[in-house]
């Protein structure tokens, strides 16, 4: 019976129990103390730690899952998903677009080359990395 | 809410339904036109001051004292006349202790097993390791505490579809209360039972039960699923509990009488 | 079953310590002696201890295992789990009686041990386990005391611990079941109803009673289940129910009993009116045991009234009912321990009439019952224990007493006028065949104002054992027939010898003597002819004591009855070889000693042994006479018209009931 890393929940607030385990899922996947891949406590474990009813712990889990923050192994359990996507496929693939566009429109201005982007991009990738991180709420 | 059609699959019948139930304690009424029904899977607790209504009502609920008025289902069927095969499928944990004292948790383990058809011995006493009750002391001997694990660990022996609990926290400190919780969710999460609490303390079910309903007087006073009615006024189960029990029946708003 | 036995083994597991408490109590008689106790007294000792042990374990789960758990909430336990509420009852009930049998059995085994039965004093040998198995009869008895007292205690301590209304109605039917079983079994079992079944009418009783609590202690467990008082009203209503069914029947039966008529008994005895009108009879019938039943019966219209039971509670007095020479009155003799009371019945209107009176007297005699009505019943002449009174009616005022010594008794009664009675006293005999030669007779004459004569007088020789059978006296007591040493016509106040009719013989039975309302004497016994076995004589005499003639007659010599004269001339003379075996009766012209009719197995119905069969001075000689068969019939025969029915006993038609009232 592990405790959950940093899942806390208050029946007394007036927020619902899914909404806070939601919540604090996606806080502590975002802040790096749940790793892409680390198995999160069991429906059970986790309703039992906490003492709250294990249809709304797999409520939660369940919305998580939906959303892609968490993903499920048959037989192993709940894990936080490799890629935890911000958005879904679709968009992110519009939203890489757009910002590629920019970029190669800036390009374009300053007079510089494909291969001057592409280097520049990877130049600045662990920068914007840092930055992703650290900006996420 | 037919509870009697044979087409409905099981778990579309509600594991406990009553429709204008009336229950008296001697010749005196406690419980009157009372209407609810506790889906299969769910928690539901009955909220209220303590009475002889709440006990008096399980009773009815558990086939030992007739209605007075009303009808009541359990699992489908009717208590008071089907109550020897129902409780093959529900398991009571009482307000008061009620097992032989002179019984240790073995022999008592040993004595569920001769009465119920399944008996899962095993589990029973990895429960009772589990909550650390002495298994050959006598039941009399053991503290309020251990007694109520013990009835607990009785009450599941048998992997019961609908668990009825009757104040189950009364006179516990806080570390046995949060132990009976969590043996009941684990039993919850593993087989999807239903349960259904009787009490008055609210802390202890707050984060565990789906539905409540609050009993006022001799009436429901408040009924419906917790999230959405503590969503809806945004304020805590206390909250709530204050300002229904605090109103005279009288006051209560036409919508809150049903949920 | 499994549940059951699990549900009845623990009952006993909490229960455990009686069983070495039984051991132990078992050892006392061992340990007894030691202090002094005599030691032949052990075995009874022990008997007592086991079973009181025994019965008080019943008590001890009775009161425990369904009231107790109950109220502190342990039926709970078993109730909600899948137990049906018969392996609860059952399992309880089956604790309950296991637990009893056992501990009374455990309590039995060491000073059964120790005093072998052959030890003790008054059986021959064997072993206790054979004298146990060899009275199912007694196990019987202490299973269903086992039985009771669990009930009991059950009931008890179930109104005990529900506090409820309802003790106040178990109270007020309990009141009302006590008045029910005095009104209506007492009587079943004090009255002779029930004494056929013997024990059996103890045990159904003890068994319903039984079966009142166990039915009770079901509905207890079935509808009661976990409230006590519910339990309560169940068990009340089931117990009430098995006991209030029970009353009815009993009640029911009480009044079939009371229903049965005249053509329902078999007659054992009847005594008749001077004029042929009504009878008296009492029999008992096949539906009600020993019971007596007495009927006054109008035989010219089969009307009939059964006699009030109150008559029933007091001693009777073994004589029957005694009828005034007119007809009209009817009069019972009884005793209640404080005095005697005459029951008289007003025959003259068309139902019986009854008056109660008491007599100034004090206790009667009941070693010689002897009482009889003036011809108009205004008068009554009782014996009592210090002599023989005569008592005026309807008032009950003594007025003439006469002392009579206890070693004296009275013979024969007439009453000679309205205003007084004649009786005659003979010695008491001691064993059979009291021979006192040169013993005397005494005559009582009591007259209304008071006077009180007696006078001895002497006899000739020994009289026959008994009080009757001494004297014959004829309707009006003026002369008299005694029989001592031979067959003597006397005076019937002075015992002046008239003439001697026969000589002494040795005789063995008895003599029977009638007087003819012409005055002549007729006289029947047995007589011993030379060789062969001795035979019924008849002889006659003219009124002066002149033999007119003597016959022999087909019939047993030894019971000879010479009477009634059926119709003027002509009498009746019956034997019997014993009371069961019925004989015929002949009927003589005493003019010829012929015989002119025989009644096949028919005996006169003469009643009890003061009747006098003789009419009464004035009457004229009725020609209706009842005769009794030997099937318990009682038969009504017109010798004027040869007419017979069957007025009593089985195939009498069934009459038209009055009631006898005040």
């Amino acid at each position: 019976m592990s405790p959950a890393p940093g899942i806390r929940v208050d029946p007394t607030l007036p927020v619902p129990i899914w909404s806070q385990i939601e919540e604090s899922v996606r806080h502590l996947v975002a802040s790096g103390r749940l790793r892409p891949g680390e198995v999160l406590p069991s429906v059970r474990d986790l309703a039992r730690d906490q003492r709250i009813n294990p249809n709304t712990v797999a409520k939660a889990y369940q919305r998580l899952v939906e959303a892609g923050v968490l993903e499920t192994r048959r037989g192993e359990g709940t894990f936080v998903a490799e890629r935890p996507p911000a958005m879904p496929p679709a968009e992110r693939a519009r939203l890489l677009r757009e910002g590629a566009t920019r970029l190669a429109a800036l390009a374009a201005n300053l007079g510089a080359t494909r291969a001057e982007a592409v280097l520049a991009l990877q130049a600045a990738w662990p920068e914007g990395e840092a930055a992703a991180k650290g900006g996420r709420r | 809410m037919s509870a009697e059609s044979t087409t409905t699959s099981p778990n579309a019948i509600p594991a406990l339904e009553t429709e204008s139930l009336s229950v008296r304690y001697g010749s005196t009424p406690v419980v009157d036109g009372l209407t609810l029904s506790v889906p299969r899977g769910t928690v539901f607790a009955l909220l209220g001051r303590n009475g002889a209504g709440k006990s008096s009502l399980l009773r009815v609920f558990l086939g030992q004292r007739p209605a007075a008025g009303g009808r009541v289902r359990l699992l489908g069927q009717d208590p008071w006349t089907r109550r020897t095969a129902i409780m093959a499928r529900v398991g009571v944990v009482p307000e008061e202790p009620d097992a032989p004292p002179e019984m240790t948790a073995t022999q008592l383990s040993a004595l569920c097993a001769r009465l119920n058809a399944r008996w899962d011995a095993a589990a029973v006493a990895e429960r009772l390791r589990r909550f650390e009750v002495p298994a050959d002391r006598a039941f009399g001997r053991l503290s309020k505490g251990q007694k109520g694990a013990l009835m607990l660990s009785l009450a599941l022996g048998h992997s019961p579809e609908l668990l009825l609990l009757d104040d189950p926290t009364l006179g516990l400190d806080v570390v046995a209360r949060d132990a009976v919780f969590q043996e009941v969710i684990g039993d919850l999460a593993d087989r999807g039972t239903t349960v259904f609490v009787s009490t008055h303390d609210l802390r202890a079910i707050e984060g565990i039960a789906d539905q409540v309903a609050i009993l006022h007087g001799r009436r429901l006073a408040l009924a419906g699923p917790l999230e959405a009615l503590k969503a809806e006024r945004g304020l805590s189960l206390e909250q709530i509990f204050a300002s229904v029990a605090g109103t005279r029946a009288s006051d209560a708003r036409p919508g809150e009488a049903r949920s | 079953m499994s549940k059951l036995l699990a549900v009845a083994a623990r009952e006993l597991r909490e229960r455990w310590l009686l069983f070495p408490g039984a051991l132990a109590v078992g050892f006392f008689p061992l340990v007894l002696p030691a202090f002094g106790v005599e030691r032949d007294v052990m075995p009874v000792v022990g008997v007592v201890g086991a079973v009181f042990f025994g019965l008080g374990a019943a008590v001890v789960i009775g009161s425990s295992m369904l009231a107790r758990d109950a109220a502190n909430g342990r039926l709970g336990f078993l109730f909600s789990r899948p137990v049906s509420w018969p392996v609860i009852w059952g399992g309880k009930w089956l604790a309950a009686l296991v637990l009893a049998v056992s501990t009374g059995l455990l309590a039995s085994i060491p000073w059964m041990v120790a005093y072998p039965l052959s030890t003790v004093k008054g059986h021959r040998g064997g072993s206790w386990l054979r004298a146990m198995s060899d009275d199912p009869q007694g196990a019987a008895f202490f299973f269903m005391a086992i039985v009771l007292a669990v009930g009991l205690a059950n009931f008890g301590a179930t109104l005990f611990r529900s506090r409820s209304p309802w003790v106040a109605a178990d109270l007020v039917l309990l009141l009302a079941a006590f008045w029910a079983t005095r009104r209506y079994v007492a009587p079943l079992w004090l009255y002779g109803v029930l004494i056929p079944w013997g024990a059996w009418s103890v045990a159904i009783a003890l068994g319903l009673l039984g079966l009142g609590f166990v039915a009770g202690s079901m509905a207890q467990v079935a509808v009661g289940r976990t409230d006590v008082r519910r339990a309560h009203g169940a068990l009340s209503l089931g117990f009430w129910a098995v006991v209030g069914l029970t009353l009815a029947s009993a009640a029911g039966y009480w009044a079939w009993v009371r229903s049965a008529g005249p053509a329902d008994v078999d007659v054992h005895a009847v005594t008749r009116d001077p004029v042929g009108r009504w009878i008296h009879v009492e029999g008992s019938a096949r539906r009600s045991g020993y019971y007596p039943h007495g009927f006054l019966i109008d035989t010219t219209s089969g009307r009939y009234a059964r006699l009030p039971g109150p008559l029933l509670d007091r001693d009777r007095f073994g004589v029957g009912m005694t009828f005034s020479a007119d007809g009209r009155f009817a009069a019972l003799l009884s005793s209640d321990g404080s005095g005697a009371t005459l029951a008289l019945f007003d025959l003259g209107g068309g139902a019986p009439r009854l008056s109660e009176v008491a007599l100034e007297a004090s206790l009667l005699r009941t070693d010689n019952p002897v009482f009889a009505l003036s011809p108009t019943a205004t008068s009554v002449f009782v014996a009592h224990a210090s002599g023989a009174s005569l008592f005026a009616l309807p008032s009950g005022r003594r007025v003439a007493t006469a002392t009579i010594p206890p070693d004296w008794r009275l013979s024969a009664v007439r009453f000679r006028s309205e205003d007084s009675a004649r009786a005659w006293l003979i010695p008491s005999s001691r064993g059979s065949g009291a021979k006192r030669p040169g013993a005397e007779m005494r005559v009582v004459d009591l007259a209304a104002d008071g006077t009180a004569t007696t006078v001895p007088f002497p006899i000739a020789g020994p009289l026959p054992p008994g009080a009757w059978g001494a004297a014959f006296p004829d309707a009006s007591g003026i002369r008299i027939v005694t029989v001592d040493g031979g067959l003597h016509l006397r005076d019937g106040g002075t015992g002046e010898l008239r003439a001697t009719l026969a000589a002494a013989e040795g005789g063995w039975g008895r003599l029977s003597v009638l007087f003819l309302d012409d005055g002549r004497i007729v006289a029947g016994g047995p007589s011993r002819p030379e060789p062969g076995p001795p035979r019924a004589l008849l002889r006659a005499f003219d009124a002066a004591g002149a033999p007119i003639g003597e016959t022999r007659l087909d019939l047993s010599p030894g019971g000879l009855t010479v009477g009634p004269e059926v119709v003027p001339g002509r009498v009746a003379v019956s034997s019997f070889r014993a009371p069961i075996l019925p004989e015929d009766t002949l009927v003589l012209e005493v003019d010829t000693l012929r015989v002119v009719d025989r009644l096949s197995g028919l005996r006169p119905a003469v009643g009890f042994w003061n009747a006098s069969s003789a009419v009464p001075a004035g009457a004229t000689v009725p020609r209706v006479h009842f005769f009794r068969d030997g099937e318990g019939r009682v038969i009504r025969v017109d010798f004027a018209t040869g007419d017979r029915k069957v007025v009593a006993g089985p195939g009498a038609p069934r009459g038209e009931r009055i009631s006898a009232g005040r």
